[in-house]
């Protein structure tokens, strides 16, 4: 195993739910700050890194190794918007082989060319698919890849539930050198419960909040581009939250373990948001805390 | 950063530069280690061959008090019966995964296997062995390490062989000897030195430990054995020790650079002690570390007189020799037959590297045409190889044996038979001698056809090694 460099940052969340959009706006957003960054995409799909490379092909890890015995750095990475370096682990073609094993052989290709040795980041952000299904997908987060994680979730009930099961999955192997959590980042802030039903939750497993993105069309704009809104619309104010969230990794080490809730215990809090979102809805006006 | 920290070592593919299939003359095995990294040859077909976890297994059958838990379906415990036999040490229990652990995970049964083990063998270590199924799986072993060492208070050792990450089972020697030092030798920062000397002994016949310790007591130090037949304190012992001497290059290799580069404790390079020249010179390697030289060599010439006496005539002169060894092994037997007059007619290894490359050079140099063929398990090779040189003599170890013995060609086998230092010497020209008058078993076996079909038998030998192309 090579010499670690910097610090490795796991990235998990439910598929769909602006992971890679979020890491690659927060790698973007270290370079601007002037630090060395690798984004290392943990997902067969391989679009984690698009964005920061203008659209372009990087050929993905495992299907170089496909290709060739002999792999060397440059054959897998391309250097991105603001010199962040990024690889995509890749994997298997859909419905042959089993993912989880590819995203281990690949990171354990990238120590072996002794990747971080040779690049010195001072962050690597390993942005991990959605549906941590197998022990595969858990390997960022064990056998000391990274040090901490960072969950991000919506306030849609899937997400939260995606949410609480990694929590479940950081819950086990934290103890025995695994990942911590670093926090819980709420994406896609659109209505007005949002915000607390996030917080909430958040509360409820004893993990903070580290950071708000509000939904806004520069994401979709930018992304058209085949770009980061940090540099598509550098001066939106979505970038600045994008800038915030990036100083608070970078300033901030502290981790926790989360407490997950059991079966009964989510699914009573999801019915009691029910009922506070459908009395908001229904105009029901009530001492309560504010929505 | 210590090279312990990582789960496993580097397969010996990558850290040794090791092939595990290929053809050719001594002359051009050396040429394929000059360059600056060896092309890695494939076979189209493999007949059979062992793997890491077998090695691995094979290891930790040696070490005493332990309990060896094979994590894995229960077709991966079945090698360990055949230690037993060898090692007679062997105590295993299998985990027995099933479909549902390998859907579920299976640290529950991993638990209750080792906590059963502990019950009723009381042992000083557990070592946890991995396995293809776990492997696959990512299955958790490093949690119920860490929970049983706690609640248990012994060390429990897990061990990551796959199965199938390298092609080279001796890598599983390498992969045992790492978690073993990691988790039994203690940090650097708290070794104790001391006066004594280690034998890195791996897998040796019980005589052939007898056979060194009786010779290096000539010294007057104490020796740790290790891994073979040490307990768990020897390690820590080890880890102190004022050098390391070996009875095998390549098995212990690891073992040996590792206490070397973690602890600061030396590795004297030593040539496998089989026959009288190499036991002479391993004796005085060991004689120059500890500054009594001289009294090496007076042993030694003493002890060779001895055994030149007892083997009276006996000679190898006008015989051709097909050896069939693990590669420390087979160097130190080519040599043994010329010191007796004979003739080296071709050697099977079952893998050729970095560690080699000395011995390969220094062999080329006096018989550069002589055939080296690197495979394990692939029977069909090495009889279409032995019975195109037709030797006088075949020396091997392998399963294959059998096969041989219907080409009709008087042979030795060395498995499980000592073979190390003077008695070794004496022990091992005894059987040959044998072998060469008493023809009558292989003569009548010479009588059934072998396995294979003419068409393969005609075909050039190495038809199914090929570099690797992508």
């Amino acid at each position: 195993m090579s010499e670690k460099r910097g610090k490795h940052i796991a990235i998990y969340g439910k598929g769909g739910i602006g992971k890679s959009t979020t890491t690659s706006n927060i790698s973007a957003a270290l370079a601007e700050a002037g630090y060395r960054v690798i984004q290392i995409g943990c997902d067969p799909k391989s679009d984690s890194t698009t964005i920061l490379r203008g659209g372009n092909d990087l050929p993905t890890v495992l299907d170089t190794l496909r290709e060739q015995s002999k792999v060397k750095i440059e054959d897998i990475s391309a250097v991105g918007f603001g010199g962040v370096l990024c690889i995509e682990a890749g994997g298997p073609v859909p419905g042959v082989g089993c993912a989880g094993r590819g995203i281990n052989a690949a990171v354990e290709l990238l120590q072996e060319l002794k990747l971080f040795e040779a690049y010195k980041p001072d962050f690597v952000l390993y942005d991990v698919l959605g549906d941590v299904v197998c022990g595969g997908f858990a390997v960022p987060i064990r056998d000391g890849i990274a040090e901490r994680a960072f969950v991000v979730t919506s306030s849609d009930f899937m997400a939260v539930f995606a949410a609480n099961n990694l929590f479940k999955a950081i819950n086990k192997y934290a103890p025995s050198g695994g990942a911590r959590l670093g926090g819980v980042i709420a994406n896609s802030i659109q209505h007005s419960y949002s915000k607390p039903l996030i917080d909430d939750f958040a509360a409820h497993a004893a993990v903070p909040v580290v950071g708000y993105v509000p939904r806004s069309i520069t994401v979709a704009q930018s992304e058209l581009y085949g770009k980061t809104v940090i540099e598509a619309l550098p001066d939106s104010e979505q970038a600045e939250v994008y800038r915030k969230l990036a100083r608070y990794i970078d300033e901030n080490t502290d981790s926790v373990i989360p407490k997950p809730l059991n079966g009964p215990e989510l699914k009573k809090w999801a019915r009691a948001w029910g009922d506070r979102i459908f009395q908001v809805e229904t105009g029901v006006v009530e001492k309560m805390e504010s929505i | 950063m210590s090279l312990l920290k990582s789960k496993a070592p580097r397969i010996r593919e990558k850290r040794l530069d090791t092939l595990n299939a290929w053809l050719g003359s001594a002359e051009a095995a050396k040429q394929e280690f000059t360059g600056e990294e060896t092309v890695q040859r494939i076979r189209t077909f493999s007949q059979s061959s062992e793997d890491d976890l077998i090695y691995a297994l094979k290891l930790l059958a040696g070490v005493r008090e332990s309990v060896v838990i094979v994590h894995a379906p229960r077709g991966c415990g079945a090698a360990e019966l055949c230690h037993k036999v060898t090692s007679g040490n062997g105590r295993w229990i299998v985990t027995n995964l099933d479909q549902k652990d390998t859907i579920m995970g299976a640290d529950r049964k991993l638990r209750k296997a080792a906590e059963s083990a502990y019950r009723e063998y009381r042992p000083e270590v557990i070592f946890i062995v991995s396995s293809p199924v776990a492997a696959i799986n990512n299955d958790d072993i490093q949690t119920v390490v860490e929970e049983l060492q706690e609640e248990l208070e012994l060390p429990i050792v897990p061990v990551y062989v796959t199965g199938f990450a390298s092609r080279n089972a001796v890598t599983g020697f390498d992969t045992a000897l790492h978690s073993i030092l990691k988790h039994l030798a203690g940090t650097s920062g708290e070794v104790e030195r001391n006066s004594s000397v280690n034998l890195l002994s791996v897998v040796e016949h019980p005589d052939d430990r007898v056979e060194a310790e009786r010779i290096l007591e000539l010294f007057g130090v104490g020796l740790n054995l290790l891994p073979d037949g040490a307990s768990t304190a020897t390690f820590r012992l080890a880890a102190g020790a004022r050098f390391s001497f070996t009875l095998d290059q390549d098995s212990g290799n690891y073992l040996g650079v590792m206490l070397r580069d973690e602890y600061g404790v030396p590795y004297v390079k030593q040539s496998r002690p089989v026959g009288l020249g190499a036991t002479g010179r391993w004796l005085a390697a060991a004689g120059r570390a500890l500054g009594q030289e001289e009294a090496a060599t007076a042993y030694h010439v003493q002890e060779s007189e001895r055994v030149r006496r007892a083997l009276g005539d006996f000679s190898l002169a006008g015989l051709r020799v097909y050896l069939a060894l693990p590669p420390a092994t087979a160097f130190a037997v080519a040599d043994l037959v010329g010191e007796f007059g004979g003739e080296v007619a071709g050697i099977t290894v079952g893998h050729l590297g970095e560690l080699q490359v000395s011995e390969l050079e220094s062999f080329s140099d006096r018989y550069p045409t002589v055939q080296f063929h690197v495979g394990d398990g692939q029977a069909f090779e090495e009889l279409n190889i032995v019975r195109r040189l037709a030797p006088d003599l075949y020396i091997g170890d392998g399963a294959h044996i059998g096969q041989v013995a219907r080409l009709g060609i008087p042979l030795v086998s060395l498995e499980n038979q000592p073979v190390l230092g003077y008695a070794g010497v004496t022990a091992l020209v005894r059987r040959i001698a044998a072998a060469l008058k008493n023809r009558a078993f292989t003569e009548t076996l010479a009588g059934l056809r072998t396995p294979y079909r003419d068409e393969w038998l005609r075909r050039s030998p190495n038809w199914h090694i090929k570099k690797e192309v992508k």
